[in-house]
């Protein structure tokens, strides 16, 4: 099912009735997630039972020998281990045989090895970072062990946000989960409203933009110049419109049963650097690979002094790359950004004095494209295949530059328009939003005509002129 | 929690008319159960919109086709897009379906072609064949919309040219306004000369080999072969300018490549020759377009090309 389908929204329709009027709240959202997972795929619905009952039992086991710590951190460690191994055994185990024997080719040696072709669960990436969290959290004391296998089975399962997250942390959902809410009409419009918000991003704008991009990269040997320079600079808009859209949507639906969800992004493209950026885009993401991954291998390595941190961040981002998939390009995103971040760690100082000299503005201005920039770049390996595609799509940018082509024909007109004005659109939001004006609340004082007609036209726009509605690009991880 | 749908409702209550409006007037007889409007009003009323749109006359005869599906098709541009199926049809006991259109491109007839495979079992299958959309850069899907709506029939309801065409179908059928049913393109009669050369730029988008659609057409003709399907490629006469026009741009290389491509496929009937019809400049509506009164004639150049002066065939 997807969020758009009319059997989607009549569902959803149906559980936000019945979640305000039954009394046993958790039930019926557990119900629900487990009838929108299990009618994705039967199969993937009883492997995440395991996966929640095994989390579960593993956090009442730590929680009951806490008395003995060498006995807690083994039955931790066998926990988080058997929950890395099972990620890497459904995501990654073919691409880690694929590069073994290709290793071999080489050397003129073929292993008898062949790829297993396994399915990957849906939502495996994002409920497997939140067990081991879960776990970690449980071991350190700093929470307790979920007792309710309903609330821990919503905390995993919830259905808004099992696709593509955000991940959320125990210490802030599970709380939540235990509650229950009555029906507050100004929570539920504000739900409604960033779906409402998150639809258009998606379905106006990144599906829109998907047809050139998709377009491009099915091909990308059949094109030089214009387009893929349009291509270049559109990549990122149509990830954030897709991934936000997706995020404003699960968000909404979670306020709409009083849930408030980890808001996965806060306008990243005006960071001034990639660190920045890294602080604002997917968010619970790099929370965790921050708290799990950069933190504790800081520490672990401390006395390499200086060195410490260069290391870990690298070595976070290539977890955080390696994340996305299974492919060398994902790996060298993550590469990509992390020696970015180190390059602005070392240079902050020399940057720093060279902004003072100049207009803040100006600064602010050329840090915020230099960044996007260097997203842009990144984002072609995260789009290619592989690595040649990469190398021609860059050598071939500004190569047989002719503005006839910038009528391409992969987009209509009217596409182009309606994908310009909603850009647009966007972009004045956030601008707003960026200077401290809420402009969803904002609307809240405006005439009530006028707010009709704003929400009337998105409604419009969404049902009428939504694109292809494609699968939401984060949902494949 | 009763306010809230109240309001809901009534925040919806337009679109819900809506809805009700398209299964009312039901424009392209998807669901095929209310006739408030008759047939020819609809065609009437469809035609109006643009030959390369991809709703009007593609949607409504892919939804034709698939309920009543045909063993003989024709798959093409709006060359041959004029060619009633009754002209199609003498040379298949009346039992052909005409599915070129215009705007369509490789990607459009390799859609074309799997989803009348899917549908019926094919007896005899003519592709047209023209070099200039065979390039990369040629690549709208304008039987994607079509697709989407016959696949995922709740989509009918949720695209905005459908929502138009209900109020358009309604409004016609109420005035009876035929300037409004005019049809909104018209080919440029006359506009063959020198100086209106610039014109075939537009056809000629640029040539980025398409390596993607020759793999297709090569799926196709394999399908073919081994389903005993008839497959004949026919390429259509350009008015002689074109010829020229190639020459000048220096895109004859690609053009051979081209015609080497579709001859590589199998049964080919090339009438791009150079064949006197196409130096006749009475023939041409434009410097691909033949006169509609002349359509069948392209039909006579695949069936019975010896009729036909300097025809050529590439088996």
């Amino acid at each position: 099912m997807n969020f758009f389908d009319p059997e989607f929204i009549g569902f959803y329709l149906i559980i936000f009735f019945l979640y305000y009027k039954v009394k046993n709240q958790q039930a019926v959202l557990l119900i629900a997630s487990s009838l929108f997972v299990g009618l994705l795929s039967f199969s993937f619905l009883i492997y995440t039972y395991f996966f929640i009952l095994f989390n579960y039992s593993v956090a009442l086991l730590v929680k009951h020998y806490s008395y003995n710590p060498k006995v807690k951190k083994l039955i931790c460690n066998t926990g988080i281990l058997l929950n890395i191994s099972s990620l890497v055994y459904f995501k990654y185990l073919d691409f880690i045989l694929a590069s073994v024997t290709g290793f071999f080719n080489l050397f003129d040696y073929a292993l008898p090895i062949k790829a297993l072709n396994i399915i990957v669960p849906i939502g495996i990436s994002y409920f497997t970072l939140q067990g081991i969290s879960y776990l970690l959290q449980v071991y350190r004391g700093h929470e307790q062990a979920e007792r309710n296998i309903i609330v821990f089975s919503n905390f995993i399962l919830f259905f808004p946000k099992f696709l593509s997250g955000p991940i959320e942390l125990s210490k802030t959902f599970i709380p939540q989960l235990r509650k229950s809410f009555a029906f507050e009409y100004p929570d539920v419009r504000e739900g409604f409203k960033l779906i409402l918000w998150g639809a258009f991003k998606k379905i106006v704008i990144a599906d829109r933009l998907a047809i050139i991009i998709n377009g491009v990269y099915s091909d990308v040997h059949s094109f030089t110049g214009i387009p893929l320079l349009i291509t270049f600079v559109l990549q990122p808009l149509h990830l954030y419109c897709d991934f936000s859209g997706y995020t404003d949507i699960a968000l909404g639906m979670g306020k709409t049963f009083g849930l408030n969800l980890t808001n996965n992004f806060k306008r990243p493209f005006f960071s001034t650097s990639v660190t920045m950026f890294w602080q604002r885009m997917h968010i619970s993401l790099t929370f965790w690979c921050n708290e799990y991954i950069f933190k504790r291998l800081s520490f672990k390595l401390r006395k390499w002094g200086y060195w410490a941190p260069v290391f870990a961040v690298i070595i976070t981002f290539l977890i955080l790359g390696l994340w996305h998939g299974p492919r060398w390009t994902f790996i060298i995103v993550g590469l990509l950004q992390g020696i970015a971040i180190n390059y602005e760690y070392f240079t902050k100082r020399y940057r720093l004095a060279v902004g003072k000299k100049l207009p803040p503005k100006f600064v602010f201005y050329i840090s915020c494209l230099f960044t996007y920039l260097f997203y842009c770049l990144t984002m072609t390996f995260y789009n290619s295949l592989k690595l040649g595609d990469v190398s021609y799509f860059i050598s071939n940018m500004f190569t047989n530059i002719n503005f006839a082509n910038l009528n391409m024909s992969i987009i209509s007109r009217i596409d182009k328009i309606i994908a310009f004005f909603s850009l647009l659109l966007v972009f004045i939001v956030e601008f707003r939003q960026e200077n401290g004006k809420d402009v969803f609340q904002e609307i809240g004082f405006w005439p009530a005509w006028i707010r009709r007609a704003c929400y009337y036209s998105l409604c419009i726009l969404i049902i009428y002129f939504g694109s292809s509605m494609n699968q939401f690009v984060y949902m494949k991880f | 929690m009763k306010e809230l749908f109240k309001k809901l409702l009534f925040f919806f209550s337009p679109f819900i008319l809506i809805t009700l409006l398209i299964v009312l007037v039901d424009p392209y007889n998807m669901f095929n159960i209310l006739h408030l409007v008759n047939d020819d009003t609809k065609i009437k009323c469809l035609n109006r919109t643009d030959a390369t749109s991809p709703r009007g006359n593609l949607l409504w005869r892919t939804i034709q086709f698939k309920r009543n599906p045909t063993p003989n098709i024709m798959l093409g541009t709006s060359r041959m897009g004029e060619i009633s199926d009754q002209s199609l049809g003498k040379y298949f006991d009346g039992n052909a379906t005409n599915l070129a259109f215009g705007g369509v491109n490789y990607r459009v007839i390799k859609d074309l072609f799997w989803m009348a495979a899917k549908t019926t079992k094919l007896k005899n299958v003519i592709i047209q064949a023209e070099f200039n959309t065979y390039s990369a850069l040629s690549n709208t899907n304008l039987y994607e919309p079509a697709r989407k709506i016959i696949d995922k029939p709740s989509s009918y309801f949720l695209n905005a040219d459908i929502v138009t065409d209900a109020f358009a179908l309604l409004y016609y059928s109420i005035t009876k306004n035929e300037q409004f049913v005019r049809r909104s393109y018209k080919y440029r009669i006359g506009s063959i000369n020198g100086t209106d050369k610039y014109l075939l730029n537009g056809f000629f988008l640029g040539n980025v080999y398409p390596k993607e659609y020759h793999e297709d057409l090569i799926k196709i003709s394999e399908f073919c072969r081994k389903e005993n399907i008839n497959l004949i490629f026919f390429i259509a006469p350009d008015y002689c300018e074109v010829r020229n026009y190639i020459k000048d741009n220096n895109m004859e290389e690609e053009y051979n490549r081209f015609r080497s491509d579709i001859y590589g496929l199998g049964n080919t009937i090339d009438q791009n020759n150079g064949i006197p019809f196409s130096f006749k400049k009475d023939n041409y509506l434009d410097f691909f377009h033949v006169k509609f009164e002349l359509t069948d004639t392209l039909l006579s150049m695949i069936f019975k090309p010896d009729l036909i002066e300097g025809y050529s065939r590439k088996q």
